[in-house]
């Protein structure tokens, strides 16, 4: 047992790693105050999901890497554990009566024993994964930069964070083990084995005393080391969770303010201009590089990689966490010290990186902040987007075509507008796309036939629509997206009870999750999603059974973003089409490469192409044709068809169904 | 260096526009700044940069034309003169150059005024020369790049497109020149240039803040009629060579080979 000396020297150790632990507590304070905005405040039932959802069961983690999940979930179990391993600990140290009695004593024994275990074991394999057989998923492609103090840290601090829980865990094993030597303790198997092994026959108190203060100087260490590790994210995960406010979507924006004239900085490109969530991002990423796995652009060899940004975001920030009031005087740009202006050009938009994040991260958002400031601010952006613009202010598509020519595509087909039916049930928001693209031309072509065939009570909007503004705020240009939204609202405000239906799912978004903003409450339907109510209510007979199987490719914005999985795939299965699945489908989705703002300009340089990546995935499934429901989707893979040796048909859902009820006489 | 521009709204011929009465319908038209004329505001402002000075824009129009005016602005012109007049169009050429010319005066003069070369609608591009003899200022037409400018002397040397071949000139300000593309394409205003455009005060002029009286302007008597509307035949393009002798058909039917 510990004598009074070491009581005395353990009590000012103890006193001293609390007092630095809370004079890091307080720079984490400082340092998160140079963000904008400010923090959600918690609220119980967040806290209480977080703590049995997101801490306890690690929901987040489980849907990629199974066997490296469940390393990880028992040195978190292990972990929690521990803390109170660690309290009781000590508290028997200096008052050595205070002990564990009857089952519950044995329970605390025979857990602090087994995860001791598991938590050696998964130490263990993490040391492996990362040294033995260096896994690829820990790599960030050399070309993309990293901080130098990134490219360093990382190694450092996975050794010292391996090392420091080998210690002190093992110590502590050992320190039992020693205690056990005269007589073994049934509750703790694992200790009472080694004590065995050992060999002793009297109790080794030289011994004993060395590793009982391994044990505790470790801990000791590792409390106000936290901050320099990324092992901080076991605190910063929690507050990320908790101190945000749940997203309507994943890439939910920051709202700007445009009516604000005092503002003169929009968006973000230094650490002081982002949201204070962007700083909790920073310290929960755990480098697991999920994100970067998921995103199109990194996959296909451009300089984007998610991980890389938060990675740089922390290093960058931690260069201040001794001298936190000194932040503000940082005077380098986002994209010069955590993201290059290419990689912020090259993001897609498509939500993969926040989705899979287990940490409650937000890359987009980082990187649509940084577009607006680019945008906004600097008036920086890629050339081609000045076309774009112009054509939204000039013609409010971004087709640049006629706004009186918004209809030519229904030319010969029995289309009513508005001004033919004022009170429809179905107000049809057609979509540039659909209005001005030739390929997408088609699927309007589908839905009307479609909505004909149902024989519902619908209208389009002809020149009176115009375009969402989706392009315009993925790109940055927020008072574009804010005239474009306001225009639309006003002719969308005169028809309250209409249901509005759109084939194209960023304006299907747009309308039904961004112009809540300004007072929107809009009834938004996909039409795959009314497609399938019409086959439901037998407005559709479709009983050609087709024998080419046929795959579906989840758009971002309808499948990931806003969970639309189901009515295009039981539309495909209840019109007989036999349906295989591509190897990323649903919330797994791998983005065309359209979004945004991909769509109109050259992609920025890199290997391989979005779309042929996933092109090839379609063919892959040896399906016959590939679906979609995203005019954006069609056109890319389209385009990746055309510059391929084999080539399937593209085609949206609408179209594949109106071909089985053109096989009918009608 | 004092800079000018003039600059004008014209109608936006790559939309849907409508003809009615000899006039173009407003109500079935758009309008947008005369493409020629943003390389003329592109020029000014390189002038400015390169030599220093403050670039004006002033326009003869309706309330339409300060849309054209703000995109001047927000493309970095530093200030912008509104002279109202209901009907340009119908202005003849040398009463706007007179109108211009007032305006100018009312400016104070200018060393350079600048013109496009000319509007995108109606194509004369006469109203550089005949402003440059109202004004009664030397005139250079179509000129693609500054090379030079002698402070002491007052002297610019500058590129323009001759008869056949380009010239290098040196004239003494001031001078009217007219512009042609070959300055880069105009600047994209960016959203900050536009957000203050946008709060900008332009002032408003009519004539007879200018000195003149409308009696002393001549209506053009201009009168505009449509063309008869153009059909579209679409030949199938699956076999090249059928496509091809369709072609070849129709041009020998139209008389064109």
């Amino acid at each position: 047992m510990f004598s009074l000396i070491e009581k005395l020297i353990l009590f000012i150790l103890i006193s001293l790693s609390f007092i630095l632990t809370l004079k890091w507590i307080r720079h984490f304070k400082i340092l998160i105050q140079h963000g904008k905005g400010s923090l959600h405040k918690p609220i119980i039932p967040l806290i209480a999901k977080t703590i049995f959802l997101d801490l306890v069961l690690l929901k987040p983690t489980w849907r990629k890497r199974f066997i490296t999940n469940l390393s990880h979930l028992f040195i978190v179990w292990g972990f929690l554990f521990y803390l109170f391993v660690n309290f009781f600990d000590i508290l028997t140290l200096f008052f050595p009566n205070l002990v564990l009695q009857g089952l519950i004593g044995n329970l605390f024994r025979l857990f602090a024993d087994v995860f001791s275990g598991f938590i050696l074991l998964s130490i263990s394999y993490f040391v492996l994964r990362r040294w033995l057989w260096k896994s690829p998923a820990l790599k960030i492609r050399p070309e993309i930069p990293l901080l130098p103090s990134a490219k360093t840290g990382i190694k450092r601090d996975s050794i010292l964070v391996a090392s420091l829980i080998f210690l002190h865990v093992g110590s502590r094993l050992i320190g039992e083990s020693l205690r056990l030597v005269q007589h073994t303790d049934p509750w703790q198997p694992l200790a009472s084995s080694l004590s065995i092994i050992w060999g002793f026959s009297v109790f080794p108190a030289g011994l004993w005393h060395l590793f009982t203060w391994l044990t505790i100087l470790t801990i000791l260490v590792f409390i106000p080391y936290f901050p320099f590790s990324k092992h901080i994210h076991l605190i910063f995960t929690p507050l990320n969770f908790i101190f945000k406010p749940e997203r309507k979507t994943i890439t939910e924006l920051e709202h700007l303010d445009l009516e604000d004239e005092t503002l003169e900085i929009f968006g973000a490109n230094q650490f002081d201009q982002l949201p204070k969530t962007a700083f909790l991002d920073a310290y929960a990423c755990i480098m697991c590089m999920r994100c970067q796995e998921v995103c199109p652009p990194y996959q296909a060899g451009s300089l984007l990689s998610p991980a890389a940004l938060e990675i740089n975001k922390r290093y960058a920030l931690q260069e201040f966490f001794t001298k936190p009031e000194t932040l503000g005087l940082n005077q380098d740009t986002l994209t010069v010290q955590v993201i290059p202006e290419e990689a912020v050009w090259a993001c897609t938009a498509c939500g993969a990186c926040t989705d899979i994040c287990p940490v409650n991260n937000e890359p987009l958002r980082d990187i649509l902040e940084i577009r607006r400031h680019l945008t906004l601010t600097q008036n920086e952006f890629p050339k081609p987007f000045e076309i774009l613009y112009k054509n939204l202010e000039r013609q409010t598509n971004p087709w640049g075509l006629p706004q009186k020519d918004r209809l030519r595509w229904a030319d010969g087909l029995s289309v009513p507008t508005v001004e033919e039916n004022p009170t429809p049930d179905y107000l049809w928001w057609v979509g540039c796309a659909g209005a001005f693209d030739n390929r997408a031309q088609k699927t309007s072509v589908a839905m009307a036939k479609i909505l004909n065939h149902s024989q519902v009570s619908y209208a389009v909007l002809g020149e009176l629509e115009s375009c969402t503004g989706d392009s315009a705020r993925r790109t940055g240009r927020e008072d574009i997206f804010y005239e474009m939204a306001l225009n639309n609202l006003e002719v969308l405000n005169q028809f309250p009870s209409a249901k509005i239906i759109t084939t194209c799912p960023h304006c299907y978004h747009t309308l039904k999750n961004e112009y809540v903003e300004f007072g929107a409450n809009l009834d938004v339907m996909h039409h795959t999603e009314l497609i399938q109510q019409f086959v439901q209510e037998n407005k559709l007979t479709l009983n050609t059974p087709s024998s080419s199987p046929v795959t579906y490719h989840d758009p971002c914005y309808l499948g990931r973003v806003n969970q639309v999985f189901d009515p295009p795939r039981e539309t495909l299965q209840d019109s007989g089409i036999s349906l295989t699945e591509l190897s990323q489908n649903k919330a797994n989705t791998f983005c065309c490469g359209a979004g945004g703002g991909q769509m109109w300009k050259e992609n920025e340089p890199s290997q391989s192409q979005v779309n042929h990546i996933r092109y090839q995935q379609a063919l892959n499934t040896q399906a016959a044709c590939l679906a979609t429901a995203c005019p954006f989707c069609k056109t890319m893979f389209s385009d990746a068809a055309a510059s391929h040796k084999q080539q399937i048909p593209v085609l949206d859902i609408a179209e594949l169904i109106v071909s089985q009820i053109e096989k009918e006489p009608l | 260096m004092k800079i000018i521009v003039c600059i004008k709204q014209v109608v936006d011929i790559t939309n849907h526009f409508r003809i009615s009465n000899g006039e173009i319908d407003p109500d079935q038209s758009s309008t947008i700044l005369n493409p020629w004329d943003e390389f003329a505001i592109e020029a000014a402002l390189q002038i400015a940069e390169s030599y220093g000075g403050e670039v004006t824009v002033i326009t003869v129009g309706t309330m339409d034309s300060q849309t054209g005016l703000r995109h001047a602005l927000a493309m970095g012109c530093q200030q912008a003169i509104h002279v109202v007049e209901e009907n340009p169009d119908q202005l003849a050429g040398l009463d706007l150059a007179k109108t211009l010319s007032a305006a100018v005066y009312k400016l104070e003069g200018a060393d350079l005024i600048l013109f496009g070369k000319q509007s995108a609608d109606f194509e004369y591009g006469i109203l550089p020369a005949l402003f440059a003899q109202v004004h009664s200022t030397l005139f250079i037409p179509f000129v693609s790049a500054i090379d030079g400018w002698d402070a002491s002397n007052q002297m610019l040397t500058l590129t323009h497109q001759g008869h056949s071949e380009k010239q290098q000139v040196s004239a003494k300000l001031p001078l009217v020149l007219s512009i042609n593309k070959d300055f880069g394409e105009p600047r994209f205003p960016s959203f900050m240039g536009s957000r203050k455009a946008k709060k900008a005060e332009i002032p408003q002029w009519n004539l007879s803040d200018l000195g003149l009286e409308s009696t002393d302007l001549i209506p053009s008597g201009l009168e505009l009629k449509a063309e008869p509307q153009k059909t579209l035949t679409w030949i199938d393009g699956t076999n090249p060579e059928t496509a091809a002798a369709e072609i070849k058909t129709i041009l020998h039917k139209e008389g064109l080979i």
